[in-house]
């Protein structure tokens, strides 16, 4: 089977994980600590409390994302790029996996063709079936890869990786998604480091190679690229590097070491990761685009991906509180895990002028507008801006939009962990569908019908300053959920289409 | 200067086709020089300062005519007498100076010469004339300006008491050096039509308004030196546009722009930004209130001679002079009328729709200028400060000008725009002086990528051509130094003062300094000034802001935009901050050059931030249709409370009165207004007088405007009006906006 001549992973890859500018991030980190104090020693005091119920949730809400804000700046502090590490030796041999399930032979394909072609080491492809497909078989001989296809499927993708740890022997193994095309080099600059006998494992980015065809790849994308750029280097920086689950090579001792990749996790890069880091090993990120894959094409897809990225994260919090790690890394896995639970402040800051329009209630009392600008407006400027400059530019208004649009995604898998619901977990498809997908979004477009009509009824009713300040903010919300649901029911997706496909519990995320 | 023409007259006819080198010596004409000194001295003596100064120039006329007529590189042969000579019509005019005075003369005119032998070295070493213009320029003018608006006492402490008024003859002296050294560049390297007809027009409006000048000697030379500079100004730019062609090229080179007009008038874009361009113009002619107290300020100090009008502005103004020049020869080539005293607003405000253009097309792409220019021509702030006789649009316009150019100057690294750069910077310097703030961010963009570039083989260039554009700034911007000291001295020995512009505190919702009062500046800035009601609901949707905040995420900045961002904020922000100290400086007409500079950002974000080319116009139109609405609310609302009717109250009381009337106003500042509306009516300030018996005036019209009148003055027009009644009657009582008017029989 050919390789697609339009294939974005064959493209140059024009993103850098460096692009951000570290000594300005540092910079506003500095500025943000004191306009912090400023905003919230103003919003704490005692007599900001407007309607108590609100009140707590504002602060709430205000307080879990100065958290994260500090977190972020705290990571990007001590940014970390990696130099290039001396060539390992030629003939160190290198397993190099590919798991599949289901996926199409045209997306597999030029992965098993490019892994085939890594320099700088002996490198053994072992294509990891778990989809029995007898075409898969033939793209692993036609490119000289081994082929290897389990009679049991038991713990997913990890279950995969281990079965074939089993049957083979090199000291290293890269693992692949089967549409991340990794570069011939990707060897050559990954191998070296693990010239430092504590280092477990090489993370590289996961790049999106369709993210600047825009839409809902493009929003995906834009996420991405803040976080292996400078929240990974950060991490690298700490020593608190995780797993991702693919682009990776592991030292097989680590592996070996951690009993095998965890197959009773949701989240099995991430659970791995802690165990490594709980024995003692060490963790690199390299910041160098060595493999390119395609992100979520559709809202739906990007649904999924996210929530299972979110349940796994959160299910994992138990066992990071409960680990024996050091404060500073359980700190980072504690911020990486609590990310998800971003939809519950949005769900906050789009009841308050909900609440006001309707009831007249709101949260802080004993003062103005003015003085809530005076004080939240810097801060503000500097968090968003501090994004905005350690993303170099790459996060977007539409990933903003598009994250904002998923909050709901947050809650449910916020809820089903908790209430320890049994999860159904389906692998992102790697081609989206040009349909409208108006359910994956019908939340949001719930959500924007209520402020609206809020927004509306107020206003026959009274269009002073006061309402109109609410209704703003309405406009607000109502404009960045649209913003984040146009893809889905614009169906804008170009490509072929392509059908989510049902899987068991605990996949890797992909 | 009449010695200069001594030497010229005698010129003959250059053959065509030859060029003279400036090394090839002629001999100077020593006895004409001897003879004119000597004439001019005896006229001098016998004719008085005044028509010294007026016969100087029309010499300097003279000359320029002859040298653009003759276009005789001859005429450099009076070159090397021009400090000599410059010396002995400066002390022809000086007599009976004592001897010390000589010395420091002796160097200015020293310093004259030596400027003209490095000129000449450089034309010869191929280094171009502009060099030699921007020295001549910047020694001759530079150190003329620095010496007319020195303060006396510093005059006096170098000279003595006796001569502290030397330095206004310093300035006459120096200039002859200037011109004589401009004249050479003319001579030697212009043989162009265009080129003498721009000197001699210059040089004409030198003498027309050094002939107008009153007697005062610093007149004369003041007007020497504005006349001096815009001439060599022109010739600099003249010479850059010109490029060394020789004149069948220029010929080619008008054919190719006639080529290029018609063509570019085939482009519907030019056509579109030519109808804008009307349209703007229409709009802003559009006005329909009267002067208000700072435009009447401004008439009144234009109708005043040329030297009295600039001492008036050195003792009771706190503006660069400028604007108040061009307003001065407005007001004589066009009249008084309200729409003659606002013609240079008008003008201004109307080329700032195809400026926008030329530099949004530039600067980003041509769907960017387009949008550019329609903002422009609809922006509520421009169209307001285009129909008011002050400086802002011309601030505004300068601004734009001069960060286009510096762009184009980085990119290109081109003569011509280093020059336009450099005298848009003056002259935006010479503007407002809040044109710093500017200037500093563009100052700090040279630094900036003079670092980015210290690696490349060409910096050495770039360095060499912002030195001297630099250099040139510093230079003419040097004088503003010393005005600005005599008039930040006179303002502090001031016990009254004329407050900022009443309204600025009016517009709810700002008080004190605040988040609100950035908020509304901003907002007049995009959308200008509305009632109390609608600017509180306005503001009130900040959380509006929050969105755009976000909506820019990830939309890139060139260096362009970020430049441009830079010089829209930056010089607002150190308002802001000057601000907290002194309320009344931040205030959006004081950074009204970030104006042109948003409307530019802004058409460049509605242009560039969709994909979908259809998205991209309905934002342009909903922003375009934002300022629509915000233009007519601000035109016909009459609760806007910038919006004073002086005319409407004010021409009633004249039309109303009868001889023994009495106007009485309040507050005093008044006076220019009610000399304006109502010069015949016999009139006097409450703070000045008492109100008039009913024996001295027959009826009493009390005029008052609330916005002003702080407790001090509430309380004048209280007790005024409890005197009034109770010695009066009050028969008749009328309000316009920002104005109350009481009539007592």
């Amino acid at each position: 089977m050919g390789i697609p001549v339009s294939d974005p992973r064959f493209d140059t890859p024009v993103w850098s994980p460096e692009r951000g500018a570290d000594n300005k991030v540092r910079g506003l980190a500095v500025l943000g600590v004191p306009l912090a104090l400023w905003y919230f020693t103003w919003l704490l005091h005692p007599g900001r409390v407007g309607h108590p119920v609100l009140y707590v949730l504002l602060v709430t809400a205000e307080l879990y994302n100065l958290v994260q804000a500090a977190g972020f700046w705290w990571t990007c502090s001590k940014a970390r790029s990696r130099a290039a590490a001396a060539p390992a030796d030629p003939s160190t041999e290198v397993d190099v996996f590919i798991p599949v399930y289901g996926e199409e032979a045209d997306i597999v394909e030029p992965t098993v063709a490019a892994a085939v072609r890594m320099r700088g080491a002996r490198v053994r492809v072992s294509l990891l079936d778990d989809g029995g497909s007898d075409e898969m078989e033939s793209v692993a001989s036609r490119h000289g890869a081994a082929y290897v296809r389990r009679r049991e499927r038991t713990g997913a993708k990890a279950g995969n990786i281990n079965h074939a740890l089993a049957r083979t022997s090199a000291p290293f193994v890269a693992v692949f998604d089967c549409d991340h095309v990794p570069n011939e080099s990707f060897v050559e600059h990954t191998l070296g480091h693990f010239a430092d006998p504590k280092i477990a494992f090489v993370q590289t980015p996961q790049y999106y190679a369709n993210g600047h065809a825009g839409g809902v790849a493009g929003a995906a994308w834009a996420q991405q690229a803040l976080f292996f750029g400078p929240i990974a280097r950060g991490k690298d920086g700490h020593g608190a590097m995780f797993c991702c689950g693919t682009n990776v090579v592991y030292r097989r001792r680590a592996l070996e070491d951690a009993g095998g990749v965890p197959e009773e996790s949701l989240t099995e890069d991430f659970e791995l990761s802690i165990r490594l880091h709980e024995r003692g090993w060490e963790t690199a990120y390299v910041p160098r685009v060595l493999a390119s894959g395609v992100g979520p094409e559709d809202m739906a897809s990007y649904v999924t991906q996210q929530f299972r990225w979110a349940r796994g994260c959160l299910s994992a919090l138990p066992r990071i509180l409960r680990s024996s790690l050091p404060a500073r890394l359980r700190l980072h896995y504690v911020l990486s895990a609590m990310f998800f639970l971003s939809g519950w402040t949005l769900l906050v800051y789009m009841t308050m002028p909900f609440v006001r329009l309707v009831w007249g209630a709101q949260p802080l009392a004993g003062t103005t507008a003015n003085q809530f600008l005076a004080h939240f407006a810097p801060y503000f400027a500097v968090a968003l801006g501090g994004v905005a400059v350690a993303g170099g530019g790459t996060y977007t208004f539409e990933a903003f939009a598009t994250t904002s649009s998923s909050f709901w995604v947050h809650i449910r898998a916020s809820l089903s962990v908790l209430l320890r619901r049994k999860g159904r977990f389906v692998v992102t498809p790697k081609r989206g569908t040009a349909r409208r997908q108006p359910k994956a979004v019908a939340p949001a477009l719930a959500v924007v019908a209520v402020l609206a009509t809020a927004a509306i009824w107020r206003l026959l009713q009274d269009r002073g300053p006061a309402t109109l300040n609410n209704v703003a903010f309405v406009a607000l919300h109502v404009t960045v959920l649209l913003a984040g649901a146009w893809p889905a029911l614009s169906g804008s997706r170009q490509g072929a289409a392509s059908e989510p496909t049902e899987r068991e519990p605990a996949t890797a995320r992909t | 200067m009449a010695v200069i023409l001594q030497s010229v007259v005698r010129a003959e006819p250059r053959p065509a086709g030859v060029r003279v080198r400036l090394r090839d010596r002629c001999r100077p004409p020593v006895g004409a020089v001897l003879t004119t000194a000597a004439v001019v001295v005896v006229a001098s003596r016998v004719a008085g300062p005044l028509w010294f100064a007026r016969l100087s120039a029309l010499a300097a006329l003279a000359v320029l005519w002859r040298v653009g007529s003759a276009r005789d590189v001859r005429f450099r042969s009076a070159l090397p007498m021009a400090a000599p000579l410059a010396l002995a019509s400066g002390l022809a005019a000086l007599h009976p100076a004592p001897a010390p005075l000589a010395a420091p003369l002796m160097i200015g005119a020293a310093a004259a010469a030596a400027c003209v032998a490095v000129c000449a070295r450089l034309r010869d070493a191929g280094w171009g004339p502009s060099a030699a213009s921007v020295a001549s320029l910047g020694v001759g003018v530079g150190a003329s300006s620095i010496a007319l608006p020195a303060p006396r006492g510093i005059t006096a402490a170098i000279f003595g008491s006796a001569y502290a008024q030397a330095g206004e003859l310093l300035p006459h002296m120096i200039l002859a050096g200037t011109l004589s050294a401009s004249a050479w560049l003319i001579a030697d390297r212009f043989s162009s039509d265009v080129v003498w007809r721009v000197s001699a027009g210059t040089l004409a409006l030198q003498a027309g308004i050094a002939l107008s000048a009153p007697a005062a000697l610093s007149s004369v030379a003041g007007a020497t030196m504005l006349g001096s500079a815009g001439f060599a100004l022109a010739l600099g730019a003249a010479e850059v546009l010109r490029g060394g062609q020789a004149r069948d090229a220029q010929r080619r080179s008008r054919a190719g722009l006639r080529s290029y007009v018609a063509r570019g008038w085939a482009d519907p874009a030019v056509r579109c930004v030519a109808g804008l361009s009307v349209i703007g113009l229409g709009l802003r002619l559009v006005v329909e209130r009267g002067l208000w107290v700072d435009e009447a300020i401004s008439v009144a100090q234009a109708r005043m001679p040329f030297g009295q009008m600039i001492e008036s502005l050195r003792a009771t103004d706190m503006h660069p002079p400028l604007w108040q020049v061009i307003q001065w020869v407005t007001v004589r080539l066009l009249g008084f009328s309200e729409l003659a005293v606002r013609a240079p607003a008008i003008v201004a405000g109307t080329l700032l729709i195809p400026l926008l253009y030329v530099a949004g097309r530039d600067l980003f792409e041509r769907r960017a200028g387009l949008v550019a220019a329609t903002l422009g021509t609809a922006s509520p702030f421009i169209v307001w400060y285009s129909q008011e006789a002050r400086m802002y649009t011309l601030f505004m316009l300068l601004a734009l000008l001069a960060i286009w150019m510096q762009v184009r100057a980085v990119r290109h690294g081109r003569g011509i725009d280093w020059t336009i750069y450099t005298l848009a910077t003056i002259a935006l310097l010479w503007t407002h002086y809040f044109a710093v703030l500017h200037v500093v961010v563009q100052q700090s963009a040279f630094a900036a990528v003079l670092w980015h570039r210290r690696r490349d083989p060409s910096v050495r260039r770039y360095a060499l051509a912002w030195a001297a554009s630099l250099a040139a700034i510093l230079a003419a911007v040097l004088p503003l130094f010393f005005f600005a000291y005599d008039q930040r001295y006179a303002y502090s020995a001031r016990v009254l003062s004329v407050p900022s512009r009443g309204g600025s505190t009016e517009n709810p919702p700002v008080g004190d300094l605040s988040v609100y009062s950035v908020i509304a500046n901003w907002i007049w800035a995009m959308w200008g000034y509305h009632s109390k009601g609608a600017m509180a609901r306005v503001a009130s949707l900040w959380p509006l802001g929050m969105l755009f905040v976000f909506f820019l995420l990830g939309r890139g900045r060139s260096r362009v935009s970020s430049l441009l961002l830079a010089a829209t904020v930056l010089p607002s922000a150190a308002l802001l901050l000057a601000g907290l100290q002194v309320r009344d400086l931040f205030e959006v007409r004081y950074f009204a050059g970030a104006v042109p500079l948003l409307l530019l950002l802004t058409a460049e974000l509605v242009t560039h931030s969709f994909a979908n080319r259809g998205a991209s116009m309905l934002a342009a139109t909903v922003v375009v249709a934002s300022l629509v609405v915000a233009l007519i609310d601000q035109q016909s609302s009459s609760a806007n409370p910038r919006r004073y009717d002086f005319k409407g109250a004010i021409t009633r009381v004249a039309s109303e009165s009868r001889p023994g009337d009495v106007l009485v106003y309040e507050p005093w500042y008044l006076d220019s207004v009610v000399a304006y509306y109502a010069s015949g009516v016999p009139s006097l300030a409450l703070k000045d007088a008492t109100v008039p018996p009913r024996a001295r005036a027959r009826r009493v019209f009390l005029v008052a405007t609330p916005t002003f009148l702080g407790s001090t003055g509430r309380g004048r027009v209280d007790r005024a009006l409890l005197t009034l009644r109770s010695q009066r009657r009050l028969v008749d009582r009328f309000d316009r906006p920002g104005v109350e008017a009481w009539v007592f029989q």
